[in-house]
């Protein structure tokens, strides 16, 4: 088997004639957490749907634990366990009859695993799905989803319309997994917060094309914002490339460049600016700038290259 | 398999249920009839055909109704997150299908069949009353079913519905003037093997 346990080539998908992935190319390394985020309709649920063999893709291949993902084999569906955005469990179902079907169709149910968690998150055993708070629907699916052993556990915004306090809970308990057994995950959330906590790689889609496809890191490294004071005019447009967002006030311009290296600071020097300072980004900061129209301007679109890949 | 046949059975069980009763009921009248030497044949005879048209409905409904809930309440696709595919999911709904046909029809067939041999009519050819009407009648009930699973894939409600009455409306007036006889076998068989082809295709090609 492949040394990843994900891997896409030019994933391209259409939906009623819009291209929702235009030729994604993921790979996820065994053993990593790997965070996908994006925008609303970046495509991220559509990646997920396509790996999990829920949707087929237009073009392109998906392989995951070395199967094509539109045949995944029992035995390795067994291996995947999935909490689905929105915790889509059969709502007519009550708690015991869903752990049940999870029992009985689970290639490596951990009973005592799943019996610890449910004492955890004291969830009625007996209540309908229907009737559960989206918190509680949460920890269920999570649990369940956990005591099938998987070896690759897809989590689609799991903490999606969670409060605060369930949110933590969630991620708490989702800390304490991850460090179990080295196990690959692949999630994707809106909230960067949880992303930064549990990543150690990221992938950022953008209008279905994988913008981000680095370590957090080194993403954090190679990302620069920096502010540039001139002592006359500043130059009127400044020879860089993969600049991320650029905005100018008097005599400064606030710069975010992708790929820095040390040949853009060599052009940047040419300038003479009086003043060059780094300024901090966070992943949030990083994420609006990767995300942002003016990051077109960073992406060699023909060559497909992103901001930041291995 | 079995977890997914048992699934199906108590999804649907208030056909399961009604299935039951209905060949509980045949079942003693052809046990009294049978062993008792009681005279049954002006009630097994006449409920037994004006229940058969229900039946078949009933039998289209249940085809119906395990696929428009499935694509409603999403059910495949929390499946096919498990140790399941889409073969073993479609399998396990038409092999509880199949039974709910075997369990509502075999005693009605068996009581209905018991009661016209004992009438001793001289156009009824007795060694052949098995083969031409127990079979095509069992037939006539799966094709009902898969004309209903083929119809209920959708997410529209009326689709579901009139889609698979106006099959049967078709279909049921076709035996009703052909008869029962040898010639059904194509066009029944020939009927089941469209729709679960239809049936398949779109399942297996469906985004859950």
């Amino acid at each position: 088997m492949s040394e990843y346990v994900i891997q896409t080539e030019n994933l391209v998908k259409y939906f009623d004639g819009r291209r929702v992935l235009d030729g994604i190319d993921l790979k996820v390394p065994e053993g990593c957490i790997y965070g996908l985020l994006g925008r609303n309709g970046a495509g991220k649920t559509t990646i997920i749907r396509i790996l999990l063999g829920l949707e087929p893709a237009t073009r392109g291949r998906a392989v995951v634990l070395g199967a094509s993902s539109w045949q995944l084999p029992v035995s390795v569906l067994g291996q995947i366990g999935y909490v689905a955005e929105g915790h889509n469990l059969i709502p007519n179902y009550n708690v015991s009859r869903v752990a049940d079907l999870y029992r009985n169709l689970s290639a490596n149910w951990n009973e005592q695993f799943f019996r610890r968690l449910m004492e955890t998150f004291k969830l009625p055993v007996e209540r309908k799905v229907s009737q559960l708070s989206r918190g509680m629907r949460a920890q269920l699916n999570l649990s369940l989803a956990m005591a099938t052993e998987p070896k690759l556990l897809i989590l689609d915004d799991p903490t999606l319309g969670l409060d605060t306090v369930a949110r933590r809970q969630f991620l708490e308990l989702a800390v304490e997994l991850i460090s179990r057994d080295g196990r690959t995950i692949l999630f994707s959330s809106h909230i960067l917060s949880d992303v930064e906590r549990l990543a150690d790689r990221i992938g950022i889609l953008r209008a279905g094309k994988l913008v981000v496809d680095c370590e957090l890191e080194e993403l954090k490294k190679r990302a620069r914002k920096l502010r540039l004071i001139f002592d006359g005019q500043p130059p009127r447009e400044l020879p860089i490339t993969e600049i991320m967002a650029e905005t100018r006030q008097g005599r400064e311009i606030i710069l975010t460049v992708a790929n820095w290296n040390e040949s853009k600071q060599t052009i940047l020097n040419v300038f003479k600016p009086a003043s060059c300072t780094e300024i901090p980004m966070t992943l949030e900061e990083l994420f609006i700038e990767c995300t942002s129209s003016g990051a077109d301007a960073a992406v060699d679109y023909e060559q497909g290259e992103p901001i930041c890949s291995r | 398999m079995f977890t997914l046949i048992i699934r199906e059975i108590e999804d649907n069980r208030v056909f399961f249920i009604a299935a039951v009763l209905l060949a509980v009921v045949f079942g003693v009248l052809f046990v009294y009839e049978q062993f008792y030497g009681e005279k049954y044949e002006s009630v097994i005879i006449p409920f037994g055909f004006a229940i058969s048209i229900p039946m078949a409905m009933a039998f289209c409904a249940m085809g119906a109704t395990q696929m428009y809930w499935d694509k409603t309440k999403k059910i495949s696709a929390l499946l096919a997150t498990l140790a399941v595919n889409r073969g073993q999911i479609f399998t396990a709904r038409v092999i509880a299908g199949f039974l709910l046909v075997l369990i509502g029809f075999i005693p009605i067939a068996g009581a209905i069949i018991s009661a016209v041999s004992k009438l001793n009519v001289s156009f009824l050819p007795h060694h052949g009353l098995y083969y031409e009407i127990l079979i095509p009648s069992l037939l006539l009930g799966f094709a009902c079913y898969c004309i209903g699973l083929q119809a209920g894939w959708t997410s529209n409600r009326v689709t579901a519905i009139l889609g698979a009455l106006g099959l049967n409306v078709i279909l049921i007036p076709v035996i009703i003037i052909k008869g029962f006889g040898l010639e059904i076998y194509a066009i029944l068989i020939f009927l089941i093997a469209a729709c679960l082809i239809r049936a398949w295709y779109k399942f297996s090609t469906a985004a859950f």
